[in-house]
């Protein structure tokens, strides 16, 4: 072989591995550039809800439809056929299909609404925590005086029991999270209203960790 | 410059995690096939742009001596076995015997830097999958916006993730393409020395 050194050659190589590599990710972080403005990791946006309860306008009372008798008029002869009938048919004479009927009627909806879990924006009555347990203070925490606050996300059944726990947000990360799932697993919550009945839902509850 | 490359590599570091767990072996793959290729480029070098039959001349007229790519390697080595009086089907086998490290040096990392192009977009797409998943199961516990996760989370892993496979893959495909070619060409060329060497020997 007569032909550079092959160690010439991998150093080369190496070289230009670096130069792939610088590349491919200057090319990569160049493209999500837009609109970049800090490392989201200093703080997750999160965001909040809070429950309001907003005003609704009371619907004005609207004048009752004067009842109109309906005059049948004797047909004498077939309609002029012209496209406006042919594309919506023939009238039938019956009333307009109402959603409103469906919706109060309980026995058509049947079972469906009973296992459906919902969230605390979209029960009427947001579930109130009934029995709280005292919540430990971690010891190392403590001595190394450590505040913060852990949010979490319950499930809470129709008995008002808690069923699964998680963790949305904790400050700082995972110091007091086993405390306070532990905590809040043994509360007693009054369970949530929807539509006067007790359902399963989603809520959010933070706990914050502070010294006194 | 230092903050600005901070900077960068802030924005590295962010991108990666963002990515989840797929983008460690994509980085590392990146490296593996700009390795490859670099070594494919240094490696095919032809030597001197004349024809191969210019080529020959001049060196068996010792008109030039110093080989300087592959393929002035490759002629000296034949004229060498020719010259010792090695003739015919004896000669044409023994030149083939030592193009053989000639022939193994244009095929060096060919098959790495195919499987690599293949891989790496299929292992985005692992990458896309897993973000989904995430993205669903935040979907169905509530916790749209956990801390690093929920949705946002899954899907900017998804994105991310089919981005690098492919920005991986692309420009090591076209480059890739380019130096096969050239291999080819020169692989073809080899031949050609065989043949012409051969020959003219046994012409004379």
């Amino acid at each position: 072989m007569r032909n550079a050194s092959p160690l010439k050659k991998h150093a080369l190589a190496l070289l230009w591995s670096v130069f792939g590599l610088f590349f491919v990710f200057i090319v990569v972080i160049e493209m999500n550039n837009e609109g970049w403005t800090e490392p989201p990791k200093k703080k997750m946006a999160s965001a909040q809800f809070d429950m309001q309860q907003v005003a609704k306008p009371k619907p004005k009372p609207k004048p009752k439809p004067k009842p109109k008798p309906k005059k049948v008029k004797p047909k004498r002869s077939a309609p002029t056929p012209n496209l406006s009938s042919q594309l919506s048919g023939l009238d039938t004479g019956l009333e307009a299909f109402q959603a409103d009927d469906l919706l109060s009627d309980d026995a058509l909806l049947g079972d469906v609404g009973n296992d459906m879990v919902m969230t605390d924006d979209t029960v009427d009555q947001a579930p109130q925590p009934s029995r709280r347990t005292p919540i430990e203070y971690p010891k190392k925490a403590r001595k190394m005086g450590v505040t913060g606050y852990v949010l979490m996300n319950l499930l809470i059944d129709k008995q008002g029991r808690v069923e699964k726990v998680k963790v949305l947000e904790s400050d700082p990360a995972d110091t007091f999270d086993d405390v306070a799932v532990a905590a809040v697993k043994t509360w007693e919550f009054k369970p949530a209203q929807y539509q006067g009945q007790p359902v399963k839902v989603w809520a959010k509850q933070k706990i914050r960790f502070d010294l006194n | 410059m230092q903050p600005a490359l901070h900077n960068l590599f802030d924005q590295f570091l962010v991108y990666m995690q963002s990515g989840g767990f797929v983008m460690w072996p994509l980085f590392v793959l990146v490296i593996v096939l700009w390795y490859a290729l670099g070594y494919r480029f240094h490696a095919i070098k032809r030597g001197s742009q004349k024809s191969v039959r210019v080529l020959i001349r001049k060196f068996d007229s010792g008109k030039r001596e110093v080989p300087r790519g592959l393929i002035d390697g490759a002629i000296v080595d034949a004229l060498q076995i020719v010259n010792e009086g090695y003739r015919g089907t004896i000669g044409r086998e023994l030149i083939e015997d030592a193009f053989f490290p000639y022939y193994q040096e244009l095929k060096k990392y060919r098959k790495t830097v195919n499987t690599i192009v293949m891989v790496s977009p299929l292992i985005g797409l692992l990458g896309t999958v897993a973000g989904m998943i995430e993205t669903f199961d935040s979907l169905g516990s509530m916790t749209l916006y956990s801390q690093g996760g929920g949705i946002a989370g899954g899907i900017s892993q998804a994105l991310f993730t089919t981005q690098l496979g492919l920005v991986v893959a692309v420009p090591g495909l076209v480059v890739g393409r380019l130096i096969d070619r050239r291999s080819k060409i020169m692989e073809l060329e080899l031949e050609q020395i065989k043949d012409i060497v051969c020959s003219e020997e046994e012409g004379k």
